[in-house]
């Protein structure tokens, strides 16, 4: 019998809703809440937005599909990690769907769900993963039931500081601010020196961005480098602390295989770089590009679908609507991995 | 010579030096990052390990014996440690008993404890702790008792630095390794925390620093 | 008398290492050296632990020599130099090179030259063992600053080679 999941995911300002059956994508719509040049999204807001768009979201998503609600078996959606407001509003569309449909409900770990939609897109069998967004920075390889976590930013993400600094250069949001730095960085060739603070497997970015905030004020130095320049200067720097550190979790773990997931994920030049990096040790990379990098529904599903089909599959509808709750800390290392041999 | 293992920092190679088996270390050039970054770091960190080679040897610590460096070719020739990492050694340890917890391996969580204290006091950050950069060596000794060493090894990412801060992150690290590297290890952890506490003069500080550090990686929003 | 292999930096070099005792012409052996004569390296006995440490200051000085990177004239100069921990040359030679009345000579040479310089040298061969009772430890212990701290986990030789091989690095 083939599984079909919806998957709803909310977490930050990207509303996604994607239908997946037995590992193939129906369909995968999402929207993107954009703010003006120089301001970041709120929660308040961008909760907003979500419940603005969630109808639409979810029409397309079923006709794109070419399926009604009767096709859907499950209905699964973000739990967390992100942020509270925008998380509510999908969780409750989502638990309103799965109660008018009579489908299970299942609550999905983010983190969790980009990895599995990575292992599914790219077929990466046991991968050491570099989980990176404007959330989360981590190093992430699989043992005994859990995805472990062996490395990991100690402050803030990294999509979080090229954001920040997209917001002081005043760098458009649409797509999104990363997007842009990445072609303003193409431009750049003048290398500036940042600081470069990466301990163990672990990293941090504080310092680097308050360096490079200063720097953009700093009329006699911005006089030698252009914007372009800067880009290309920070996404070097953080880049190869990225790469440097998966290096170091895949020496530790005896890994050949690694696989690049999360927003920051579909920048061409990390993945550049961490190609380079994989063929130097004989190992290989695996990448999605935009549809499958930056948070969407599809991905919430596949998870779901797995969670659905192991662990979960003699839980009962009332007992999994009760555990329909949702938070804004939410470890990838706390989900038991049932779906995967141990 | 022989390529041992690539790791992220260098290339090992297995020779001989003059009589005495060796490890050569090579940092060849990391071609994905740009040149200014990697010329940088690869001769800091020579330079680094180097020097925390000596300073750890000089606060009684067993490091490996350096016998040649070449700056220019970004190499070290360092004595070859007979042993097996940490990790394995738990690894094989926990395979071979019944149960799978970590009791018998306990003296020397404390071990480790007391060398990192030592470590601490003396104003060295290892900067990289993961139970793969330290060697166990076990020997006979002369009333036929076996010893266990433990040295510590790869210190591309050390520094010196007498904050309370950097010793808890230094400290942090290494939990984050052994935590996920060994499922279920926490309560070997916070033996080797405790031999850590009996033995460094400045614990408390550092500890204090530990637990802010930890407090702030659970309290870390993650959107997106 | 030793001969080594100084692999494996420079495979296609052996050294040959000789003790000798009773030494009568330490002087002229100095002489025949600055003049080119002869080719090898006169170092004080007592300032040797063991044959290890000749062969790290050798390794060193030989490959320093392939990469034009001598601190000193000659590779036999930068023996000695190798051997010290000071950067001070002419310190190092005071410290390290044999007295015009030395008896006790280690002498470094290239296997094909050792013979020539043997032929000169007035005295008793003996065993590089033999290193180990005429060195002076206390006195090597105090100018590499060797704690006894640092002794409790490495041989005083060990702990001598380590320093001499990241002399460079401050």
């Amino acid at each position: 019998m083939p599984l079909t999941v919806i998957g709803f995911e909310g977490s930050a300002n990207k509303l996604g809703i994607g239908i997946v059956r037995d590992g193939v994508v129906f369909s995968n719509p999402r929207h993107t809440y954009v703010t003006p040049p120089g301001k970041g999204f709120l929660p308040r807001e961008t909760a907003k937005h979500h419940r603005e768009w969630m109808l639409n979201v979810l029409k397309q998503a079923l006709t794109d599909a070419g399926l009604t609600h009767a096709d859907i078996d499950c209905v699964a959606y973000t739990k967390g990690p992100g942020m509270g407001a925008p998380l509510v509003s999908v969780a409750v569309a989502a638990r309103t769907v799965a109660q008018l449909w009579n489908k299970p409900l299942i609550g999905v770990n983010h983190c969790i769900a980009h990895i599995e939609m990575g292992r599914l897109i790219t077929s990466a069998d046991n991968p050491t993963v570099l989980y990176v967004s404007g959330g989360n920075t981590q190093v992430i390889a699989y043992s005994e039931r859990r995805y472990r976590i062996f490395g990991e930013t100690i402050d803030i993400a990294v999509g979080n500081c090229l954001d920040r600094f997209a917001r002081i250069i005043q760098i458009s949001n649409d797509p999104s601010p990363g997007y842009n730095i990445e072609q303003l960085a193409k431009k750049g060739n003048k290398f500036l020196q940042l600081p470069y603070t990466v301990k163990g497997m672990d990293v941090s970015f504080t310092g680097i961005l308050s360096f490079i905030e200063d720097a953009a004020k700093n009329k006699t130095l911005m006089a030698e480098y252009t914007p372009a320049d800067l880009c290309f200067s920070l996404q070097e720097t953080l880049f190869s602390m990225l790469v440097e550190i998966t290096e170091r979790a895949m020496a530790h773990c005896g890994s050949q295989e690694v696989m690049i997931v999360g927003g920051v994920g579909c920048n061409l030049r990390l993945q550049e770089m961490m190609e380079i990096m994989a063929n130097e040790r004989g190992a290989r990379l695996y990448a999605t590009d935009e549809r499958f990098c930056i948070d969407n529904g599809a991905m919430i599903a596949q998870a779901g679908f797995e969670m659905y089909r192991t662990g979960l599959k003699d839980a009962t509808y009332e007992d999994l609507l009760e555990e329909s709750w949702c938070t804004q800390r939410f470890r990838t290392d706390e989900v038991e991995v049932t779906w995967r041999d141990p | 010579m022989n390529l041992l293992q690539q790791g992220a920092e260098a290339r090992l190679f297995a020779a001989n030096f003059c009589g005495r088996s060796c490890i050569v270390k090579e940092r060849f050039p990391k071609k994905y990052r740009l040149q200014e970054i990697d010329e940088k770091l690869t001769k800091k960190r020579l330079s680094q390990e180097v020097k925390a080679l000596q300073r750890c040897r000089k606060a009684g610590i067993l490091t490996p014996i350096i016998y040649f460096v070449d700056t220019t070719r970004s190499i070290i020739f360092l004595e070859k440690i007979d042993g097996e990492t940490v990790r394995q050694h738990i690894v094989s340890v926990r395979k071979m008993q019944e149960d799978s917890s970590y009791h018998s391996i306990y003296p020397m969580a404390r071990e480790i404890g007391k060398i990192l204290a030592k470590l601490h006091d003396a104003d060295l950050i290892h900067g990289d702790l993961t139970t793969s950069n330290m060697i166990i060596k076990t020997s006979d000794n002369k009333l036929d008792k076996k010893t266990n060493e433990i040295f510590l090894i790869d210190f591309g990412l050390s520094f010196s630095s007498s904050l309370a801060e950097d010793k808890g992150v230094d400290l942090y690290v290494l939990e984050r390794a052994f935590l996920s590297t060994h499922p279920n290890s926490e309560e070997l952890f916070s033996v080797l925390l405790d031999a850590y506490k009996d033995v460094s003069k400045k614990s408390s500080s550092v500890l204090t620093k530990l637990e802010e550090v930890r407090q702030r990686g659970r309290k870390r929003s993650m959107i997106g | 008398m030793e001969t080594f292999n100084l692999e494996p930096l420079l495979s296609d070099t052996s050294i040959s290492v000789a003790l000798y005792e009773n030494v009568t012409n330490a002087s002229k052996l100095k002489t025949l050296i600055k003049d080119g004569e002869i080719h090898a390296a006169l170092i004080k006995a007592e300032m040797v632990l063991d044959v290890f440490q000749v062969l790290v200051a050798s390794s060193k000085a030989f490959y320093a020599k392939t990469q034009n990177k001598l601190k000193t004239k000659l590779i036999y100069t930068e023996i000695l130099f190798n051997l010290s921990p000071s950067n001070k040359i002419s310190e190092c030679f005071k410290l390290f090179g044999v007295e015009d009345e030395a008896t006790c000579v280690l002498v470094v040479a290239r296997k094909e030259d050792f013979s020539e310089v043997d032929k000169h040298v007035e005295g008793d061969i003996c065993p590089l063992s033999k290193l180990d009772n005429l060195c002076d430890k206390q006195y090597l212990k105090k100018l590499y600053k060797v704690t006894d701290e640092e002794l409790k986990v490495c041989s005083l030789t060990d702990c001598v080679v380590s320093q001499m091989a990241a002399k460079e690095i401050r």
